[in-house]
């Protein structure tokens, strides 16, 4: 398991989320979801070299769209 | 007996619904990229370990009816260009800390959460049905946002290899006859929507 796992909070209904890895010498991460805010579909993504690294970048994105759409 | 460079595992994972008695099984498939051979009995040891941990992080969602049962590895390979069993390794218990316990009633035993693993082929598409939910990560007709993330740490479990000695791990994927080929898991996703399996109807199927 990822020391750091994505969260995705309560208050966002979430459609799917994608994740794609790499292997070998060059390992990257990148996540996807879709979700439900206010009746709308978004898309929201993040990076990074490892799956830590994405997932600390999505629960990023999570924190600001909660904020910012108050949820 | 032993696994070899190359070949080719499939991995029958199964529970037991003492509700209904009826079986649910997760297929999983791995190919071997050894440095050397390899005992089955290391290989089923070391796969059982991935399905544990993999379970493990669901176990709260999954109803404690369920009884984590045996799991069945087979070699397999294309024949002539048929899929078939070369031979059977073995069967071994494979929970060791899974223990499914989850709280509250549970939902039909048809319904299921859908992760799916993405390979380089549209359309080879690795399906995986987990259940028995309890309804407390349901809510309509869509798994909760804690379901979502624990799925999302499962497949991030199962994308990475079994590693059964240094220098000697089982990748992900799946091996195609449509194809021709075995084919890695590259991504995965997690479907919001509760999926439904028809032959986990109680009264239908074996």
């Amino acid at each position: 398991m990822a020391q750091q796992a994505v969260v995705f909070p309560d208050s966002i209904r979430v459609v799917s989320v994608r994740r794609m890895r790499t292997r070998g010498s060059y390992p990257s991460c990148s996540l996807t979801a879709v979700v439900v805010v206010d009746g709308k579909k978004k898309v929201i993504s993040s990076l990074g070299a490892t799956s830590d690294e994405a997932n600390t970048a999505m629960n990023g994105v999570l924190e600001k769209l909660v904020s910012s759409e108050a949820l | 007996m032993t696994v070899s460079n190359g070949n080719i595992l499939r991995v029958a994972v199964g529970q037991v619904q003492a509700s209904n008695l009826n079986d649910l099984y997760n297929v999983y498939e791995y190919i071997a990229t050894f440095a050397g051979d390899e005992t089955d009995t290391n290989v089923l040891n070391a796969i059982a370990g991935q399905m544990d941990t993999m379970y493990n992080i669901i176990q709260g969602t999954i109803a404690g009816n369920q009884t984590p049962g045996i799991m069945r590895v087979d070699e397999v390979a294309l024949v002539g260009g048929v899929k078939s069993v070369v031979r059977n390794l073995g069967s071994i218990a494979w929970a060791t800390v899974y223990d499914p316990g989850g709280a509250g009633d549970y939902v039909p035993s048809g319904c299921a959460a859908l992760v799916e693993g993405l390979t380089s082929q549209s359309k080879v598409l690795l399906k995986k049905y987990l259940g028995q939910l309890v309804e407390a990560y349901v809510s309509g007709n869509f798994i909760t946002s804690a379901l979502i993330t624990l799925l999302d740490s499962f497949c991030d479990e199962w994308f990475n290899s079994v590693l059964v000695s240094a220098g000697n791990e089982l990748i992900p994927g799946f091996l195609s006859q449509a194809r021709g080929g075995f084919f890695y898991l590259l991504g995965t996703v997690v479907k919001g929507e509760v999926a439904y399996q028809r032959r986990r109807k109680p009264g239908v199927g074996g």
